[in-house]
């Protein structure tokens, strides 16, 4: 019978040796019990938690990714550089290091507003899959779009982004005709 | 008297305001901390009341909603099957058990309350209450029977209080739909979509059998203008058009030589413009399968103006007239419309019409024009402590990024003149207008009140197996609400 530290360990040996994909799969899979365990036992967590049938962003995995460092510029120009999970989507990114920006992440991740809209820069860009048709069809919709914006709730970090800058728009009143 | 005194003071202000305070005597104390009140709890309203109470240490916002139940269009004008945009509750709920804020329904500001009575009690008033009129559908046969506003339509499904009683007849076999922005859309999709992916919604269970029964087999979307001016998106016309059950007709001369250059424009702004009309043309090539007695059409009739509804008995509705328009110029962004004088003549059993929403007056104070109220990044034009924001000052257009988009400038116009506002003025916000209230024999129901509202719904939708089941009368609410409060008061009595 295996003890319980050795059972946690191939546990663990299991998980990192999955595919990043596998291990997405597993996040969302798991994320209700990941949820409420993060309820539970952290505290500053509990306010940003609130349980819907509807979410799809989560919050710190329980366990570890790789970690990287990005910085992010928010409405009022100011740089917060933070570390993100590798694999973990840009709102997860925002909402775990409780960057708290007003208004950002309105739908909680589920394609339904443009809130969390991010620009990037273009050689960062370019290497980003091509966005969905859901996606491109709220981004059409989002205040300041240029060229290089995504929305924060559909890019997940790779090790390559180390050190890159997103912003969020600055603009904030359309000036689209709609 | 002192007492009272003394308790605002050590509860309500910092120590250094608290010096100041006492340096000059109890004489000239008023309460320093800023009250402010917004009317309207939906998207725009929520998006102040955020912006407010995380940038301000001491503000207290004050929330008034004409019903008994907050959120506005996010309950009564986002479709059933658009929970995911109904998220948003989440964040407002979150926002809504802060200390400083409080939640007033029931109240309708303009009837119940003046403006001039809310400015008096509050340091800041920021109007958020949408826009509460229709554009008005000025052809003969407009009060034919199965005739609707949208307003109308729309709230009849999503269980808005004023349109439970509609007669709404789907016995016919077609449905015609005035307006191609997403509202339009929306009606479509309800009046096409099988209704087994309706049955666990929040859609009323009255409209639900209403549907179920439907007859309805072609929808007809009717738009003055071009492809390039159609105002919905293609994520909305594809919910439609994409359905399995549905084949969509597009007349082919829609997609004109100006047309085509449009589509190859690299302008940004003009991206969701040129995604939409090249998903219509897409979806116009597609080859239709006729065969199945389960398919439905949709149609759209671009370039087209309705000038009369027209019955052939018992008032009923049975016939849409229609001119046929052209579109001229090489800028297919930019045409010019002509009417012809062909007729064209569409028989329908419903009519429909979404043609856009225009604000209500709810003082004449508030400077209106052209039907968006005069303001500066949200503060209004002329005045120093009302403030504005959403639909109610630029018009009824956008979707919830931009209302909360909106809600960030305002909430910054009101931050920077409130400290100046607070110290002009001593009042005490709800502690002043909530007896007047009170006194004129009207009830107002709490955010407390909501949530035993709320869970009622959600546990009356799980008997269901529905997301939620709406309550569809105001009195019931209230009376929902009252029910909470007692059985409240007898569990702590015992």
């Amino acid at each position: 019978m295996l003890s319980m530290a050795n059972f946690g360990k191939s546990i663990v040996s299991c998980l990192s040796s999955l595919e990043s994909t596998h291990l997405q799969a597993l996040k969302l899979a798991t994320r209700g019990l990941r949820y409420n365990y993060f309820k539970l036992h952290c505290p500053k967590l509990k306010n940003r938690i609130v349980t819907s049938p509807m979410r799809r962003f989560q919050t710190a995995p329980l366990l570890h990714n790789d970690k990287i460092t990005i910085n992010i510029v928010d409405r009022n120009r100011k740089t917060h550089t933070v570390q993100a999970n590798v694999d973990d989507t840009i709102l997860d990114v925002v909402i775990d290091n409780q960057l708290d920006f007003e208004s950002y992440g309105v739908c909680e991740g589920t394609v339904a507003c443009s809130t969390c809209h991010v620009i990037f820069n273009q050689e960062v860009y370019d290497t980003l899959e091509e966005p969905l048709m859901d996606e491109m069809d709220m981004l059409d919709l989002a205040c300041g779009l240029t060229e290089t914006s995504r929305l924060g709730c559909q890019v997940h970090i790779t090790k390559e982004m180390e050190g890159m800058t997103v912003k969020l728009p600055e603009e904030i009143t359309d000036a689209r005709d709609l | 008297m002192l007492t009272n005194v003394l308790k605002q003071i050590t509860t309500k202000c910092s120590v250094s305001k608290l010096y100041c305070v006492a340096s000059f005597g109890f004489s000239t104390l008023g309460n320093t901390q800023p009250h402010v009140c917004i009317v309207g709890s939906g998207p725009a309203g929520f998006g102040v009341a955020q912006t407010l109470l995380k940038n301000h240490e001491q503000v207290q916002v004050d929330m008034f909603e004409k019903i008994p139940v907050p959120f506005g269009l996010i309950r009564y004008g986002v479709s059933p099957d658009h929970q995911d945009v109904k998220n948003a509750i989440n964040g407002y709920s979150q926002t809504a058990t802060s200390e400083r804020f409080s939640f007033f329904g029931n109240v309708d500001i303009g009837q119940d309350v003046s403006l001039p009575e809310l400015l008096s009690a509050y340091h800041a008033v920021v109007l958020c209450y949408g826009a509460q009129e229709e554009a008005t559908f000025n052809i003969s046969g407009k009060n034919l029977k199965n005739v609707f506003s949208s307003k109308q339509f729309v709230g009849w499904y999503n269980g808005n209080p004023e349109f439970q009683n509609l007669d709404v007849n789907l016995s016919g076999k077609s449905a015609a739909i005035i307006g191609v922005g997403n509202v339009a859309l929306d009606c479509a999709r309800m009046l096409l979509k099988p209704t087994e992916q309706l049955q666990e919604t929040d859609i009323t269970s009255s409209a639900l059998k209403t549907l179920q029964k439907s007859n309805i087999k072609s929808v007809y979307l009717v738009g003055r203008r071009g492809p390039m001016q159609m105002a919905c998106t293609r994520k909305e016309l594809s919910e439609v058009a994409g359905l399995e059950c549905v084949n969509t007709f597009v007349e082919e001369n829609c997609f004109s030589k100006s047309v085509e250059t449009a589509l190859k424009s690299k302008d940004l702004a003009r991206r969701k413009q040129r995604r939409l009309v090249a998903y219509l043309q897409k979806v116009s090539k597609q080859v239709k399968d006729d065969t199945s007695e389960d398919t439905k059409k949709l149609y759209l009739k671009l370039l087209r103006s309705p000038v009369a509804l027209e019955s052939k008995n018992d008032d009923l509705i049975a016939n849409v007239k229609l001119i046929k328009r052209e579109m001229q110029g090489e800028d297919a962004f930019n045409p010019t419309f002509t009417d012809t004088n062909v007729v064209e003549n569409l028989p329908c059993d419903i009519v429909v019409s979404c043609i856009g929403y225009q604000n209500a007056v709810i003082s004449d104070d508030i400077p209106f024009v052209d039907g968006k109220i005069m303001n500066k990044n949200g503060k209004v034009d002329d005045r120093k402590d009302l403030f504005t924001c959403g639909w109610c000052s630029h018009g009824a257009k956008g979707v919830l990024a931009d209302s909360s988009n909106d809600s960030l400038v305002t909430g910054a116009s009101v931050l920077s003149n409130l400290d100046q506002l607070a110290s002009d003025k001593n009042c005490n916000g709800s502690n002043d207008i909530v007896p007047k209230i009170l006194q004129r024999g009207l009830q107002i129901t709490s955010w407390k009140d909501w949530k035993t509202i709320d869970s009622f719904e959600i546990k009356r939708g799980q008997k269901l197996g529905k997301v939620r089941e709406k309550v569809v009368s105001c009195d019931e609410m209230l009376q929902i609400a009252n029910e909470g409060k007692s059985n409240e008061a007898n569990t702590s009595e015992k």
